[in-house]
């Protein structure tokens, strides 16, 4: 958060979203937390990565920041004001967001051509001249301004991924949310992505929330980084200090399972394996929710939760335990 | 291991016939794995690698057809068996293991009736329930009698291959054949399901037919690597020589384009353009319009040849001693803060 009184271009102020299930072979309801309060915040520019395995809450988050499901409890604001806020004005902040989904040839209309999908935010606007707009981004993306002509099915797979994004961006928009928009695409294509959204962030200052399971997918583009787990943000840090030092065990055990295309690293690998999946949702573990997989775990975290709390610098982390020195060995022994 | 190769492919072609004219995505692949090697298979979608496999298996997928080649599991021709005889060495001498354990199990019966059909295929006679349980136990499943009595639907996606796992272990096969076996779970199940297929093919001497798009899998699991682009094989290496000097420009261009999470907000290097079409197939060297040291001679297709010690590649440059030397496209990595 900056200190000199401005305010961030976007704040998530304890975020909940809850949904109501029917358990398996059960009568009754459950009430699945998927996202549990999460506060998080971005500045114009900057790139937020948010990390964590399936059923964390990352995509409902996502969802939740562009206004696709509204929040059961707890407040977006973007430039100060409130995405559902009431009227003109809430409609107004919504439109400040876009999104980026994970399979490009899904999230495009395969009936219409490449240039009226990409042209579609602007229409929203009320923009009716849009083949000048629509042929200047498809060249910011790499691809050849004639592909607008073109249905979706006759672009390969990253050709689609770089007109999603070219329609993400085409409307100025504020900020836009990646969700797992490079994993279906193949290693190569990733890295050309990846290296794309960096470029053009440097152009246009678009901020970015990019998310996904890929730890490295996710450093490679973000200044900050925030891990979850059950619904629940465990550690946020800057990507650089991250990188070099994670602290809450299950950034650790994400990091250590990240495998690198190097046989002699990966040969020295020590077996730091976590036990076990990750627990149901719907019946989240008592106090800290990583307590039945933690290699840490004592009977403190087993009965109490640890808050966010900040170790300097801004690095939070909800772990009793992170950055002490019993911690320190369980990392050492990561990599032998 | 001086005796013969568990698996030996030669020359193996397998063609899709489609409406927009013949595929051919597995062209003249020639591999063996030896008895307890794991030979990893790497490449991008459309490579031909899962084609490969089920070529191996005999279950290419119609309109595909096997054309040419040779297929030897333990010595004998798997492409003259007759249907039964291929239904009663597969899943006995090769068990498989796919990516996607929610459809290679079926859903409306339990695991263990499951095993149980795996088992009876080949043997009538054992201690089926105690095989079972064993099976589940070594895959490191706790309670294995309750858990041989539950659904598919019942258990998380990491259970779920663990017992894919154990089916295709479950007659001590001599090569198991695992295809993205870990693609479709989460980091921290990856990792153990990884650790789990390294031991139990360690224990049972088992050869390893891994194929994979991921490079740290190949790093972590496999101790020889072939690597396919287009529908052939552009270089074959042990794993350590791979990626310390791999001989293809596309190796090179693969491995480098993997983001290093130590250095946040760095550009990777890219390889230019996308994989071809494999209807539309470039003449000459395949790689050639993504390649950043083509020259003339690539108008000619190279072949797979030795370019060092147990080391082939498919490139008319390294074959010919000369280096790739890095240009500017491959090292650029400039500072995007």
């Amino acid at each position: 958060m900056p200190t000199d009184g401005t305010i961030p271009l976007l704040q998530v102020k304890n975020l909940k979203r809850q949904f109501n299930v029917r358990q398996l072979g059960s009568r009754e309801n459950g009430v699945l937390r998927a996202v549990d309060d999460v506060s998080l915040h971005l500045e114009a520019g900057e790139s937020l990565g948010i990390v964590g395995e399936s059923g964390c809450g990352k995509s409902t988050l996502a969802r939740l920041i562009v206004g696709l499901l509204e929040p059961t409890d707890g407040r977006i604001l973007i430039e100060g004001g409130d995405i559902w806020a009431s009227g003109a004005a809430g409609r107004e902040r919504r439109r400040k967001f876009q999104m980026v989904f994970q399979n490009p040839a899904g999230s495009m209309n395969p009936r219409r051509t490449v240039g009226a999908s990409v042209s579609e935010p602007l229409q929203a606007k009320g923009i009716r001249k849009t083949a000048e707009a629509v042929e200047r981004m498809l060249t910011l993306v790499g691809l050849d301004p004639q592909m607008a002509d073109r249905k979706p099915h006759q672009l390969s797979g990253g050709q689609q991924q770089r007109a999603s994004i070219a329609r993400a961006l085409i409307a100025d928009p504020a900020i836009v949310v990646h969700d797992e928009s490079i994993a279906s695409l193949d290693i190569s294509l990733q890295a050309q992505i990846l290296n794309l959204l960096l470029d053009l962030q440097k152009e246009l200052g678009t901020s970015y929330i990019f998310i996904s399971h890929d730890l490295a997918a996710v450093q490679a583009i973000s200044h900050r980084v925030i891990v979850m787990y059950l619904g629940e943000v465990v550690e946020a840090s800057d990507s650089t200090v991250f990188a070099s030092r994670p602290l809450h065990p299950y950034s650790q055990a994400l990091r250590n399972a990240t495998l690198l295309p190097d046989p002699i690293h990966e040969r020295a690998r020590g077996d730091t394996l976590l036990r076990g999946d990750v627990p149901s949702p719907i019946n989240p573990p008592v106090g800290c929710r990583f307590h039945t997989r933690c290699p840490l775990a004592t009977d403190q975290c087993r009965k109490q939760k640890p808050s966010l709390r900040d170790t300097g610098d801004g690095h939070l982390v909800a772990c009793h335990f992170a950055g002490s020195s019993s911690q320190t060995q369980v990392v050492s022994e990561g990599v032998a | 291991m001086n005796n013969r190769p568990v698996l030996r492919v030669e020359n193996l072609t397998t063609r899709f016939h489609t409406g927009q004219g013949a595929v051919t995505a597995v062209d003249g692949v020639s591999f063996e794995v030896a008895p307890g090697e794991t030979l990893g298979l790497v490449g991008e979608s459309g490579s031909g690698k899962s084609v490969t496999a089920m070529s191996v298996l005999g279950l290419v997928p119609k309109p595909g057809r096997i054309v040419r080649g040779a297929i030897e599991l333990n010595g004998s021709d798997m492409l003259t068996l007759r249907n039964e005889e291929l239904r009663r060495r597969r899943g006995k001498e090769c068990g498989m293991v796919f990516q996607n354990p929610m459809t290679a199990l079926n859903p409306s019966f339990s695991v263990g009736w499951q095993m149980r059909e795996a088992i009876t295929a080949h043997d009538k006679r054992s201690d089926v329930d105690t095989r079972i349980h064993r099976a589940l136990a070594d895959v490191g499943m706790p309670d294995p009698q309750r858990q041989a009595a539950s659904f598919p639907h019942q258990m998380s996606g990491g259970m779920r291959q663990r017992v894919v796992i154990a089916m295709g272990m479950i007659n001590d096969p001599q090569l198991l054949i695992a295809d993205e076996p870990t693609t479709a779970l989460d980091v921290t199940i990856q990792a153990q399901v990884l650790s789990l297929m390294k031991t139990l093919t360690r224990e049972h001497g088992t050869a390893l037919l891994l194929i994979t798009h991921n490079m740290g899998v190949v790093a972590n699991m496999c101790d020889r690597v072939a690597v396919m682009y287009a529908g052939e094989i552009v270089e074959e290496a042990p794993v350590d020589e791979l990626f310390a000097s791999s001989r293809h420009p596309y190796t090179r261009g693969l491995l480098r384009s993997i983001p290093n999470p130590d250095r946040p907000r760095q550009k990777t290097p890219t390889l230019p353009g996308s994989p071809p079409n494999m209807a539309q197939l470039p003449t000459g060297c395949r790689f050639r319009p993504r390649c950043v040291f083509a020259d003339s001679r690539c108008d000619a297709h190279p072949d797979l040849l030795a370019v060092a010690d147990r080391h082939k590649a498919r490139c008319w440059k390294t074959q010919n001693g000369e280096l790739l030397t890095e240009t500017k496209s491959l090292t650029e990595t400039t500072d995007a803060n």
